[in-house]
C-alpha cells in the first residue's frame, strides 16, 4: 500500500502530531501509515482524508 | 446516573474486597471447605479483571487508537496458540515421563508463557507493523 499523507500533510504545513490528534489515534500510528506498514480501516482512512479535505483514492493506493 | 469509569472502579473495589475476604477465611481456616475459600477469591479475581478491562475499553483519547487495540488484539491470539502448544509440549513430556510437572509447575509457565509472549509480541507488531 502507498500512500500520499506526507505530501499532504506538508502542503497543509501539519505535524504528524496534529494529524494524530485531529483523526483520535497516537503519532506512532501515522508514522506507520506513511511507511505503509499499516493498512488503516475505513473510518480512519476517510476520516484523514476529511481533514485533508481529499479523496480517499487520492491518499491511498494499492499496487 | 453512575458513569461507567466510576461504575468499573467500584466493581475493581468490591473484587479486592472480595478477595481479601476470601484470603482472610482461608488464613483463619473459618471457610466451611478450602474450596469455598478459592471461589470466593476467584470470584473477587474475575470482578477485578472485568473492572480493568472494562477501565481499558472506556479510556478515552489515543488509547482508543485503533492500531494498539490491532496490535494487542493479534498479540493476543498469537500467545493463546503459542500457550496450547507450551501446553500441549508440557502433556506429552510429561505422558512419557521425561519430565515431572506439578500443578503449581504447569500453571506458572502457563502464566509465563501467556504474558511473556503477549508482552514480547506486542513489542515486536510494533517494531514491524501491521501491513495485513
Amino acid at each position: 500500500m502507498k500512500t500520499r499523507i506526507k505530501e499532504y500533510r506538508a502542503k497543509h504545513n501539519m505535524t504528524q502530531n496534529e494529524l494524530a490528534e485531529k483523526v483520535g489515534v497516537r503519532r506512532e500510528t501515522i508514522v506507520f501509515l506513511e511507511q505503509g506498514k499499516y493498512i488503516p480501516s475505513l473510518k480512519l482512512a476517510y476520516d484523514i482524508a476529511e481533514v485533508f479535505k481529499a479523496k480517499i483514492e487520492d491518499l491511498f493506493s494499492f499496487d | 446516573m453512575k458513569k461507567p469509569r466510576k461504575r468499573y472502579a467500584i466493581t475493581i473495589a468490591v473484587g479486592a474486597m472480595i478477595m481479601l475476604v476470601g484470603i482472610f477465611l482461608n488464613m483463619l481456616g473459618i471457610a466451611y471447605e478450602k474450596i469455598a475459600s478459592s471461589g470466593i477469591i476467584t470470584a473477587g479475581m474475575v470482578m477485578i479483571v472485568i473492572g480493568v478491562i472494562g477501565m481499558i475499553k472506556k479510556k478515552e483519547g489515543p488509547n482508543k487508537d485503533e492500531l494498539t487495540r490491532k496490535i494487542a488484539d493479534r498479540a493476543a491470539a498469537y500467545s493463546w496458540v503459542i500457550t496450547l502448544l507450551a501446553l500441549l509440549a508440557v502433556f506429552w513430556l510429561n505422558h512419557f515421563e521425561v519430565l515431572d510437572f506439578s500443578v503449581d509447575a504447569v500453571i506458572s509457565i502457563t502464566y509465563v508463557v501467556m504474558i511473556g509472549t503477549m508482552i514480547f509480541l506486542q513489542q515486536w507488531f510494533w517494531r514491524k507493523g501491521l501491513k495485513r
